[in-house]
């Protein structure tokens, strides 16, 4: 018990980032909640009245919200950490470690789903959660949606190159569409409660048998097939992870079919127009995903320092390059999707040209975003980061939206376009000075610490 | 006169408020196999890390055939050969691939010795990366870093990874690269032997300062054992000139000591009416004297 408090305490605090972040999330979920709670009518509910204009309490209503975004963040350790330590040689030694590593995680976990339901409760009901059939949905669709992201976090973390983009954009669908669904009031508690658990016993499963697992994978023979020389290709690109912009342009197929599937057997009953801002919300977390890759272009151009004939200056110039040179085709595959679903859905000429400038700019706010990262992320770059994410979403909601004035899309649009400028001259200068022992994400930690 | 291959002067690298090297200045000239020798964390990675321009010092220089490390021109890349402490190969391509990968960034490369590399090191070419063992990777990344016969070769823990018969075979390669007057080598390791065996030159990195830099002969007749035998006792608050370490027991006292010359020698042993004696010390006894 004790080792589990004592590793879900490190999942929140173990960088001072994170601590951070942990507490202004608490803190902001604890008080905001109070104030909706204990200061009526700060906030009106049907029928009572309210001393402020309804732009005034959806700010005070985001506050709770914005405190489980942090909170949810706060414990963003907690997946590499059960990953890195579960395939480490403690997970042998120590006594129990894995079912404590598993507890810790489902603590974790349970603890935000805790937090976020009971201020969701609060926020909707202005008073405190009360063991009921609301609260036991809110709780359960909390926990199914917070294991997803966390699976989605620690997927990221963990896998790197196309098929990580891949497998985490087809987690993504997990969490944004069928949490919500199961958390409909119409639906029966069980239809939460199944997921939910055989999400966990997955886990558990690979978790608890991983020894096992990784005895399989190691006598397994590798495939004849997998032995072929490399199909040719620049050679920059293949040190830095971009020679094969097709795979992962067509990666995205995958997802996008099952999103497709999902989508219309999840929302097939709602407006079209809710279905169009599903599916350009989802394209754009596609697009951010596969233009993340940008990240470990620092670490994994050390290796061309000694060996290309270029300044640092020159390099950023063509790792730039690298990167579009990849993005293009998975931009492309992600425009021609959106075309798709514009026709189909007889979305207006208006709404779909901001569909497809937006995923251009998502892809751009992403490509720079990664390559900014030449060393550990610092308040900066994870504030720009948060910053930008925020952006892209309100865009993407405004993008298709026919209520939304023209002005209002048009200056999103217009900041979007203005962060990737500016963070493409923090890229630059960075790479300009690039340190290699600080872009090592070992030497980085250090440092940072 | 000569133009070093590698040069530094005061040269010192911090990383927020701690300072990792500091007033370090060296010469590596052809001909030179210097052994660079530290205990962990003394800071020889960082020194080998500003030598080559992956960072920045912040203070001092580093030059690299006549330039500035941090902006090192292509040509002058190309007389340099790495092995990092940790590899940098693409596991998803097999040895091949990764060899005519590197070979493409270089204007002239052997392929004749690679092949033959290859054989002697028992890498077979046809395997995927991923799926070679931590010494074959190792021995892989030493190929590749002496496939365009740099004239200055500079192996980062090169062989912490590798069996005797491998660090055998890499002894002798190196052996073969520094019978090249036209070539340098530097080296870290911790393994003294090796780099008692094959280095000219020693460097000891000890708390982020040169400790020593110089010829290996000197170092080892710089620094020796003592033994001192008195015919009284020998006073409770001894001290000996230039001493190491010191031990004392009745009439005996051993020291090791630095710089010891024949004039000290005379007059200590006249002080004490007592009989010295001097024993040479090997590298590893050395290294442990000097940080205990």
């Amino acid at each position: 018990m004790k080792a589990v408090a004592r590793l879900m305490l490190v999942y929140f605090t173990g960088t001072a980032l994170l601590r951070t972040v942990s507490v202004l999330g608490l803190t902001a979920i604890v008080a905001g909640t109070a104030v909706l709670v204990y200061l009526p009518p700060l906030v009106g509910q049907v029928g009572l009245p309210s001393r402020f204009s309804l732009a005034e309490e959806a700010l005070l209503m985001l506050v709770p919200v914005a405190g489980i975004i942090a909170l949810l963040f706060g414990g963003a350790l907690m997946p590499t950490m059960v990953s890195r330590l579960a395939g480490s040689h403690y997970a042998y030694v120590l006594p129990h470690a894995r079912g404590k590593l598993l507890a810790s995680a489902f603590g974790t976990v349970a603890f935000v789903a805790l937090m976020a339901s009971a201020a969701m409760y609060v926020t909707m009901n202005s008073k405190l959660p009360h063991v009921s059939f609301t609260y036991a949905r809110l709780l359960l669709g909390s926990l199914l949606t917070y294991s997803t992201t966390y699976l989605v976090l620690w997927f990221v973390s963990r896998f790197r190159g196309p098929l990580a983009a891949l497998g985490g954009a087809t987690l993504v669908i997990g969490t944004l569409v069928l949490p919500l669904r199961f958390m409909g009031a119409t639906v029966p508690l069980r239809w939460a409660i199944i997921p939910t658990v055989a999400l966990w016993i997955v886990i558990a499963i690979a978790l608890l048998l991983a020894p096992r697992l990784g005895l399989l994978r190691a006598n397994r023979r590798r495939p004849t097939w997998r032995m072929s020389a490399y199909a040719g290709g620049d050679e920059l690109d293949l040190m830095i992870g971009t020679s094969r912009p097709w795979l992962l342009a067509l990666g995205q197929i995958v997802p996008i079919v099952v999103a497709a599937k999902l989508i219309a057997w999840l929302y097939g009953d709602v407006a079209a127009d809710i279905q169009v801002k599903v599916w350009l919300f989802y394209l754009v977390i596609l697009s951010v995903l596969s233009a993340a890759a940008a990240s470990f272009a620092a670490t994994r151009s050390r290796a061309l320092w000694l060996r290309a004939p270029w300044t640092r200056a020159e390099l950023f110039a063509r790792i730039e390059a690298a990167f579009w040179r990849r993005n293009c085709y998975t931009l492309g595959v992600l425009l021609v999707t959106m075309a798709a679903v514009g026709v189909y859905f007889e979305l207006p000429n208006r709404a779909l040209a901001f569909g497809i400038v937006l995923l251009g700019l998502a892809t751009a706010v992403s490509t720079y975003l990664g390559l900014v990262v030449t060393r550990a992320i610092g308040w900066g770059v994870a504030t720009l980061a948060v910053g930008g994410m925020l952006l892209l979403f309100m865009a993407s909601i405004n993008a298709t939206d026919p209520r939304a004035s023209m002005a209002t899309i048009m200056l999103l649009n217009f900041t979007l376009a203005a962060l990737a400028v500016a963070l493409r001259s923090i890229a630059k200068r960075r790479w300009h000075d690039i340190d290699w022992m600080l872009a090592r994400p070992e030497t980085a930690a250090h440092a940072a610490a | 006169m000569t133009v070093p291959y590698a040069a530094a002067r005061q040269l010192a690298k911090s990383f927020g408020a701690k300072r990792v090297l500091d007033e370090v200045s060296f010469e590596v000239a052809p001909g030179d196999v210097v052994g660079v020798l530290g205990k962990n964390g003394a800071g020889k990675t960082t020194l080998l890390e500003l030598m080559l321009g992956f960072t920045a010092p912040s203070g001092g220089s580093v030059q690299l055939f006549g330039h500035d490390s941090y902006r090192l021109p292509g040509a002058a890349k190309a007389r340099v050969g790495f092995v990092p402490q940790q590899d940098e190969l693409i596991g998803q391509l097999t040895a091949a691939d990764q060899i005519g990968v590197i070979a493409s960034f270089y204007p002239r490369w052997d392929d004749a010795l690679i092949h033959k590399l290859c054989q002697a090191c028992d890498i077979d070419t046809r395997e995927r990366i991923r799926a070679m063992s931590v010494g074959q990777r190792q021995k892989l990344s030493i190929l590749l870093a002496l496939g365009h016969r740099p004239d200055l070769l500079i192996l980062d823990e090169p062989v912490a990874s590798l069996d005797p018969l491998a660090r055998r075979q890499f002894l002798e390669q190196i052996v073969e690269v520094a019978a090249d007057v036209r070539r340098a080598v530097v080296f870290s390791s911790h393994i003294v032997s090796d780099i008692e065996r094959l280095a000219n030159k020693i460097w000891i990195v000890k708390d982020g300062r040169l400790y020593w830099r110089g010829d290996f002969d000197a170092l080892k007749e710089s620094i020796v054992r003592l033994h001192v035998r008195s015919s009284r006792p020998l006073p409770q608050t001894l001290t000996l000139p230039n001493a190491l370490s010191l031990e004392r027991n009745g009439v005996f006292a051993t020291a090791v000591v630095r710089d010891w010359t024949d004039e000290l020698h005379q007059e200590v042993g006249e002080k004490l009416d007592a009989q010295l004696e001097i024993e040479n010390l090997a590298l590893e006894d050395i290294f442990l004297e000097l940080h205990r």
